[in-house]
């Protein structure tokens, strides 16, 4: 990925990113899936399972996420998200 | 086959592969239904020292439709888990397997069976024990390993019926070798395009092999969308569709043990479809390479999309072309289907939607115009006193397409419904061809030698012990030290 610009890397369709460590609860992303097109409001305590937590950035374009949690898939669209998730995983590079 | 490796995806993922489903009233008349789904396809019974199992990683799940919009009304899932006694050796098992408790069987599996009906979920059973495989005659010997599968057979909660969960002997038949091999069939092989002078018997491809079972025998009024036990054939009650699915989670990140993984992968998010089946060879024999993988990821329910195929079927206009000569008046109904821009309507009723009433005398299976894939079963037809393996084809009502039993001869009774043996149910006009009524693939079924029933590549023993069969009515599974015999 070395002569991947951000501006390709954007375009991309489809990128997936795995959060090794596995996390108890997710806030906040339950509500989120109920209101597609927004950005997630993390309401505190609101539990939606656990164990491993899988995000899947669809298209950096929309900032289209999916996040797969437990048995349930939750797709937001968070541009903001998107870059955020790209730029940590070019600095962990 | 069947539904063997059917499909590009699921030919390398076997532990998810459906290879057959069947569905039929219970022969013993105590008003049950039962529903086969066998997974893991064509296991070499000497496969060891990892011996065929269930995938603890997969969802398999057989479904009904009893309102024919070809969505579930009644779901029964399984879920296995496999437990190790011995983490210090390599064997399957370390002695002779007495019991399914035996702490010389290594690798037990177990299983939890859901039903789904109305919104509600009810575990019918947790942790119920697989049978082990039939390794051979110095760890599972018979007759005790026969016993040992018994033992394997459980009852459901509530009165719910009985389940089985483990290896059983292939019941499937079909002449894998030729039939691939651009369509031939041995007893007809001289008059094929590359013809080879001497024709011969059919060779059951599957005849030693095993294959893993999902069997159950419920009430019939568990069934039905209100409870009901129907005796009238006619009632639409009486008619169910039946289809199997397997699932797996839609992400798995695989353990990196070099950078400290804990050894297991990481799987997450929701089930995802990877193997369906319904009647037997649509997704084999009627669906295009093509879309073969997407068919299987879809629900029964979204099959309009696939109907074209089922009007004009690829096969009907290949016969003719192979078999030159023999099948004229195919050539004729296709060259004439597609002037018309017709279809093959006897097809889609007998695979898409079910035969309605007065069609033929006395039996309907018919769920509608919703066009669906599903295995549809009157159950207020009871089992025959007498099958036939051409079931409904040759004159037995209880036999596919009315459901279908394990003994049917699907193969040839789909090589003759697309050679045109039907077509005069939708157009009485039509002769078929003499061929259409002659061609077989493995069991002559006109064969006075060969009994008009099961046939005894099926059973292990004669066709008259047919009656002494029960649950889960697929026989014992083949030794590994037997095979090859």
């Amino acid at each position: 990925m070395k002569d991947l610009t951000r501006r390709r890397f954007l375009t991309r369709s489809s990128v997936g990113v795995a959060f090794a460590g596995a996390i108890a609860v997710v806030p906040g992303i339950t509500a989120a899936m109920k209101m597609p097109g927004t950005s997630p409001k993390f309401a505190a305590g609101t539990a939606i399972g656990s164990g491993p937590l899988v995000a899947h950035v669809r298209d950096f374009a929309t900032g289209e996420i999916a996040f797969l949690v437990g048995s349930e898939r939750l797709i937001i669209r968070d541009p903001d998200l998107a870059v955020r998730l790209h730029s940590a995983a070019v600095k962990s590079r | 086959m069947s539904s063997h490796r059917e499909a590009p995806a699921i030919s390398k993922d076997p532990v998810a592969d459906s290879t057959d489903l069947y569905a039929f009233v219970s022969p013993e008349g105590d008003k049950t239904v039962t529903m086969i789904a066998n997974y893991v396809p064509l296991q070499s019974p000497d496969g060891g020292p990892n011996f065929f199992e269930f995938g603890d990683d997969v969802l398999y799940a057989i479904y009904v439709d009893n309102d024919g919009d070809a969505k579930p009304d009644v779901t029964y899932q399984f879920r296995f888990q496999t437990k190790i006694t011995n983490a210090n050796t390599f064997l399957y098992n370390t002695g002779p397997i007495t019991s399914l408790d035996s702490p010389s069987w290594n690798r037990k599996q177990f299983y939890s069976v859901t039903r789904i009906a109305k919104g509600e979920r009810t575990e019918l059973g947790v942790g119920l024990p697989c049978p082990p495989c039939n390794v051979g005659i110095r760890s599972t010997p018979m007759p005790m390993y026969a016993n040992l599968a018994k033992s394997a057979i459980n009852d459901l909660d509530g009165g719910h019926g009985k389940v089985f969960a483990g290896q059983r002997q292939e019941g499937f038949y079909v002449d894998l070798g030729s039939i691939f091999d651009l369509g031939a069939l041995r007893p007809f092989q001289g008059v094929h395009l590359i013809p080879i002078p001497t024709s011969m018997a059919g060779i059951n491809g599957t005849k030693n092999l095993n294959v893993h079972s999902v069997a159950l025998k419920v009430p019939i009024s568990d069934l039905t969308w209100d409870g009901s036990t129907p005796s009238n054939q006619s009632d639409p009650k009486a008619v169910i569709g039946v289809w199997t699915a397997a699932y797996r989670r839609q992400a798995r990140i695989r353990n990196d043990s070099t950078e400290g993984g804990d050894g297991e992968d990481v799987e997450s998010g929701p089930w995802v479809q990877v193997s369906r089946l319904g009647n037997p060879l649509i997704n084999e024999v009627i669906v295009p390479m093509s879309k073969k993988d997407l068919w299987n990821s879809l629900p029964p329910s979204a099959d309009s999309q696939f109907l074209t195929f089922v009007q004009h079927p690829e096969l009907a206009g290949l016969l003719p072309v192979l078999y030159p000569g023999v099948f004229p008046h195919l050539k004729d109904l296709n060259k004439d289907l597609n002037i018309r821009g017709a279809s093959r309507d006897d097809l889609v009723a007998i695979l898409m939607t079910g035969l309605p009433s007065g069609i033929i005398g006395g039996f309907q299976n018919f769920t509608g115009a919703t066009i669906a894939d599903m295995l549809r079963l009157n159950m207020a037809i009871g089992p025959s006193s007498a099958p036939k393996i051409l079931g409904i084809m040759g004159g037995d009502l209880a036999g596919f397409p009315n459901g279908r039993r394990v003994f049917d001869d699907v193969v040839t009774i789909e090589l003759r419904a697309v050679a045109g043996l039907l077509y005069p149910l939708i157009n009485p006009k039509f002769v078929p061809d003499a061929a259409a009524g002659g061609i077989y693939d493995v069991e002559n079924p006109e064969d006075k030698t060969t009994p008009n029933t099961p046939p005894v590549s099926f059973l292990s023993s004669t066709p008259t012990d047919l009656a002494s069969i029960k649950f889960p009515y697929l026989n014992t599974p083949f030794s590994g030290f037997d095979v090859p015999a």
